[in-house]
């Protein structure tokens, strides 16, 4: 067998032209056939490879690769400049797509990012104070009786109303009335002495009648701090103890009532929201679909041809790894084969943390951070501009 | 099936030696192959069946290969004076000897920076993988090859081989 190595030219057109027309022949010029019906990729492959086969010494010497070795690392460029490009622009407003649909291909589309994805977070926050949420904050309540100070919220409620699923108290309505209301209770120990002189007025029915007398705003503020110390001290405080929903009532009711609280099921809040199919879960199927190589401009361009040239260079050296030593006539010698593999590789290994790096610089944070240093800079140098001096 | 020195494997060192000499190193040799049915030992007696002196050569073909080259000695001989022999090795790629059909053998002539040598010793005893092709038994003709045949040969007068005019 006489395996053909790189004759100095190549035709990715023929070469594509007899794979793809009917009825088929030959091999296909790329191992997954990406950019074949690029017209531009088509065009290049043939530069590409020529300029690949120059860098690695040909004509001087043997390049042994074929044709479509030097087409599938062009492939496999593209594919892996595009795929960096994605990514980061995946990673920059994953935020914004997280449920999107994954019909729509976003490659090369400018995405405007929204605080959706943000707000959803801060939902869970806002279910746990009441300002908010997705889940439902319900209202019950238990009937207290004279002398009773103990209640099982799970008897009581959970098994009746929520068929047994645990709930979370989250408020208790169990207070004192509000000292606002109790401003003029001549009981209550600490009298304005007001009360009269609004009488007078003809404003004492008003409550609070305070709105008509020329206070300062702290002595109201002061006044109802009076009512509530006076009533934590030497008062009996309204209370309550909720353990494992076990409710004990401070002070012990004295007649019969209702008390109110509010709740949430714990089941509810732990279940997950989860999005339709077809919506963007994460990484894995954010649609950013491949970038034509025809849409690639020059940075990019140079950017994949050094890194086919890598890939080629890499593939040579592990043709010519192959054995550690080539028998000659009568002898043996060494190939070049681990350096260029280990060649290839830094190569590709530089030009990938290159593009990482100037992907992240322009991701929205780094463009932000930039545009703050550029205002920083440019401060300090107006700083240094003389001023004008006006003397009138 | 062997798992190395498959067709692929040796049309890639078949390569990289023919890069070797014929672009690298490129030694070049004139290779005069023996006509034995052109030799006629007529003009001495040959009772005893020795070499004839009037042994004709094919035309030369020019061949790469890997010299080894051994100094000259010269050695005294009390009737003539002093006489000079160099032994030198040539290596030779099998594969393209296979091309041009010729089988080295003891005898011929190799030219080499217009000095000519004559063949004693034919070494074929290098293959690729450690396997002959042409002897493939159960391992098949796919695997291995003869990758060299290994020359060694001595410095001889152009007098005795009337190839060219030597006076």
């Amino acid at each position: 067998m006489n395996v053909p190595i790189w004759p100095g030219s190549s035709s990715f057109a023929s070469l594509s032209a007899s794979y793809y027309n009917i009825p088929s022949s030959g091999v296909r010029p790329t191992a997954f056939g990406y950019y074949d019906s690029d017209s531009v990729f088509k065009v290049e492959a043939d530069k590409v490879a020529n300029w690949c086969a120059r860098r690695l010494g040909y004509p001087i010497m043997e390049v042994e690769l074929q044709d479509i070795n030097f087409f599938t690392a062009f492939e496999e460029a593209v594919t892996e400049f595009s795929t960096q490009v994605n990514m980061y622009n995946a990673k920059d407003y994953m935020l914004t797509l997280l449920g999107s649909p994954t019909s729509t291909n976003l490659s090369g589309h400018p995405i405007v990012p929204n605080m959706g994805r943000t707000i959803d977070m801060a939902k869970s926050y806002g279910n746990e104070v009441g300002s908010g949420g997705n889940v439902d904050w319900k209202k019950g309540y238990i009937e207290l009786a004279a002398g009773t100070q103990s209640y099982d919220l799970d008897t009581l409620w959970t098994d009746v109303s929520e068929s047994g699923k645990r709930i979370e108290v989250k408020r208790v309505y169990h207070d004192f009335t509000p000292a606002i209301v109790r401003y003029f209770d001549p009981y209550v120990g600490t009298g304005s002495g007001t009360q009269q002189l609004l009488d007078s007025f003809g404003w004492g029915t008003y409550s609070p009648a305070v709105s008509f007398m020329v206070m300062p705003l702290y002595a109201d503020l002061l006044r109802m701090q009076a009512i509530e110390l006076n009533d934590t001290i030497r008062k009996s405080s309204y209370t309550f103890e909720l353990r494992n929903n076990k409710l004990n009532i401070y002070p012990t009711p004295s007649a019969p009532l209702n008390m109110w609280f509010e709740y949430i099921v714990v089941e509810e809040r732990n279940a997950a929201s989860i999005q339709p199919t077809g919506s963007v879960s994460d990484i894995s199927n954010v649609p950013y679909n491949r970038i034509e190589f025809s849409r690639i401009k020059d940075i990019g361009v140079q950017w994949i041809y050094k890194y086919t040239l890598a890939t080629a260079k890499e593939m040579l050296g592990l043709v010519r790894g192959k054995y550690t030593s080539i028998p000659i006539p009568g002898a043996e010698t060494t190939l070049n084969g681990t350096d260029l593999v280990q060649q290839g590789r830094e190569d590709k290994t530089t030009l990938v943390t290159d593009l990482k790096e100037l992907l992240q610089s322009m991701t929205r944070q780094g463009q932000m951070e930039q545009e703050t240093a550029i205002a920083a800079a440019m401060q300090t140098q107006l700083s240094k501009v003389p001023t004008y001096i006006y003397i009138k | 099936m062997a798992l190395f020195g498959s067709s692929r494997d040796i049309s890639f060192i078949k390569k990289m030696n023919s890069e070797l000499l014929d672009n690298v190193i490129q030694q070049e040799v004139d290779y005069y192959k023996y006509n034995l049915p052109n030799t006629k030992g007529g003009d001495v007696d040959n009772l005893y069946g020795e070499a004839s002196v009037q042994k004709t050569y094919y035309n030369p073909v020019r061949l790469t290969c890997l010299l080894e080259r051994g100094d000259q000695a010269y050695v005294q001989d009390d009737q003539f004076g002093i006489d000079v022999t160099q032994p030198m090795t040539f290596r030779f790629l099998k594969p393209r000897l296979r091309e041009l059909s010729l089988v080295p053998n003891a005898g011929d002539i190799v030219e080499v920076r217009g000095a000519y040598y004559e063949l004693d010793q034919i070494n074929e005893n290098q293959f690729i993988a450690g396997k002959d092709n042409d002897y493939g038994k159960s391992v098949g003709t796919e695997f291995g090859e003869s990758l060299s045949i290994v020359c060694i040969g001595h410095y001889t007068r152009t007098t005795r081989l009337q190839i060219i005019k030597a006076r």
